[in-house]
């Protein structure tokens, strides 16, 4: 198998836990039963049981809940806002460029993670805060990356011609320029900003407080039960943080591919 | 210095200022656009709660709060240490997490420039995978490593008991080590950067300076590396802002103290003066960086002055 062929599979894996996480009927709370607790993998637990007993597969299966959505939601909002706002720029060029590029880039001032938690402080640490300030994270990266490219393209015979024989400038600028010139690039940050996302989550359900908290799963919290409970199987401690491991490594894989493709098509 | 020079650092200067003014206000609107304030949080005495917003400064015009953000009057923390200067607070972290920041800076630099101008030789391919690990993850990964083989050891009679055991409760230097090693690599920034790094160097090995001297058999290390530097500023300035976001994470996983934990505690307390004089101090930081990288770009690149 390739690697391309493994990091699609690794990503349509996550999506497929999500349908059935949503299908699945799992009850977090009827699951708990100490007399199995840290029992090793096996028919019945098939990733073996946490420390009040709790069905490790079912549970990563449920922690899916935690990103899946909420990243697209992230990709959303960095696509729209960095997107429109780079195309303003590229299109219009001059004083609007620089005007969308100062709004734009706003975001960037602080670190992305700081960011967030800024966020997730001054409003409520929900998915969506997080998810609007994990998009909001990549609004200057989208914007000057479209801006860049809408501008160079903006100037060519082609978009003159078109123009000169009467084309809408909504076809030109969402059919030509958008979707035939940026498509790739938006679908990469589109990708950074899901990998972003899964990454922040994890990280304050594993530092506890700020995200996702017990009894539901998230990756986060159950790596982090899994560092302080060593009596669990092997196979269970090192099933969630492999899991989130994986799936970050697919997604980075799927950013290279694109960006190749993207590099190929650019020249 | 030359006329065109100067006014190209005046310019690249004044956008950097005012874009971390822009930010600071931005933070100040955001804080007043919030629903409730901190006030709401203590009381719902109206008394008490008209002598908190006096006392806080809530009620400030929002000039004034972001003037007094940018100046240092951040006042006393509210829950991290009750009655304590910020500025102080603040101050104190950060001469505990500055050296682990330029620790892991350095590192990315050292290891990112090495290994992106290896082109054409031999590389190991795999540890882009797993620079992908978040972290935490790194963090975590390390800790139950090291603690469980050295337990295993222990246990053995092969070696007895480390200085550093029970990570990472224990100081030690190996703590900081590994601290500063995965704030460095992980979450895919240590990747990032070499794969900038390398198209950069790529797209100047084709510039037809280089294909130049190529051609009439000169060295073309020195030119390369002249081209490089404009490029590693920038990429240097990006990995080193987002260092600052690890900070947070890497000094909570392996419980030390610094900027980035006493950030963490006032966003879990909810000790607003400690946030935003944290915020402001990254957004500086930030800003310090890029005017950092602008000004070696416009030193190195002339053709960059006569575009401001």
């Amino acid at each position: 198998m390739t690697v391309r062929a493994w990091a699609w599979l690794v990503v349509g894996a996550v999506v497929f836990a999500r349908l059935l996480s949503w299908l699945g009927g799992y009850d977090i709370v009827a699951d708990v039963d100490p007399s199995n607790s840290g029992a090793a993998p096996g028919t019945a637990a098939w990733l073996g049981t946490d420390a009040l007993g709790r069905d490790i597969a079912w549970r990563m299966v449920k922690a899916t809940d935690a990103f899946v959505v909420p990243s697209v939601g992230a990709a959303l909002v960095a696509v729209g806002l960095g997107g429109g706002l780079g195309t303003l720029g590229g299109w219009f060029g001059g004083t609007i460029e620089r005007a969308s590029g100062a709004v734009a880039g706003l975001p960037g001032a602080a670190p992305r993670f700081v960011m967030v938690l800024l966020l997730a402080t001054i409003f409520e640490p929900s998915s969506v805060v997080l998810a609007v300030g994990c998009g909001l994270a990549f609004v200057p990266q989208a914007a000057a990356e479209v801006a860049a490219r809408l501008g160079a393209m903006r100037r060519t015979a082609f978009v003159e011609a078109s123009l000169v024989h009467g084309v809408g400038v909504a076809r030109v600028l969402g059919g030509h320029l958008l979707w035939t010139g940026c498509r790739l690039l938006l679908l990469r940050l589109a990708l950074q900003s899901v990998a972003f996302y899964v990454v922040v989550e994890t990280t304050l359900s594993y530092l506890g407080a700020l995200g996702v908290q017990e009894p539901l799963p998230s990756f986060g919290n159950m790596v982090a039960r899994g560092l302080v409970d060593s009596r669990l199987h092997l196979v269970a401690r090192l099933a969630p943080p492999t899991a989130l491991w994986l799936l970050l490594s697919a997604l980075l894989h799927v950013d290279g591919v694109v960006a190749r493709r993207d590099s190929r098509r650019a020249t | 210095m030359s006329g065109a020079l100067a006014r190209a650092l005046l310019a690249r200067t004044a956008a950097v200022v005012g874009g971390l003014v822009a930010a600071v206000a931005a933070l100040v609107v955001l804080l007043k656009a919030a629903p409730g304030d901190a006030a709401d949080l203590v009381t719902t005495d109206p008394t008490l709660r008209a002598r908190l917003v006096a006392e806080w400064d809530l009620d400030a015009p929002i000039h004034e709060a972001v003037g007094a953000a940018l100046s240092g009057r951040w006042g006393q923390s509210w829950t991290v240490r009750p009655g304590a200067d910020v500025a102080d607070l603040v101050m104190e972290a950060l001469v505990q997490s500055v050296p682990l920041w330029l620790g892991a800076w350095a590192l990315t630099l050292a290891l990112g420039i090495g290994w992106s101008s290896q082109a054409g030789r031999a590389r190991w391919q795999g540890w882009p995978v797993l620079s992908a690990a978040p972290v935490f993850l790194l963090g975590w990964a390390a800790i139950v490593l090291l603690n469980e083989t050295a337990f295993a050891a222990m246990g053995a009679g092969w070696i007895n008991r480390p200085a550093w055991f029970s990570l990472p409760d224990s100081t030690s230097f190996l703590r900081s080590a590994l601290a500063m090693t995965v704030l460095a690599a992980g979450s895919g920034g240590l990747r990032s950067f070499v794969d900038g790094a390398r198209s950069r160097l790529e797209v100047h090995r084709m510039s037809p300076a280089v294909e130049a001297l190529v051609a009439r058999g000169q060295p073309t290390r020195r030119l390369l590396a002249w081209l490089w530097v404009p490029d590693l500023s920038v990429l240097a300035a990006e990995r080193g802002a987002l260092l600052f976001g690890g900070l947070v994470v890497v000094e909570r996983v392996f419980a030390m103290p610094g900027a980035g934990s006493l950030f963490w505690e006032a966003c879990v307390r909810r000790d607003q003066p400690v946030v935003v004089a944290s915020g402001v101090v990254a957004a500086l930081g930030v800003a310090l960086l890029r005017w950092l990288a602008d000004m070696t770009r416009v030193v190195a690149d002339p053709r960059l002055r006569e575009l401001t």
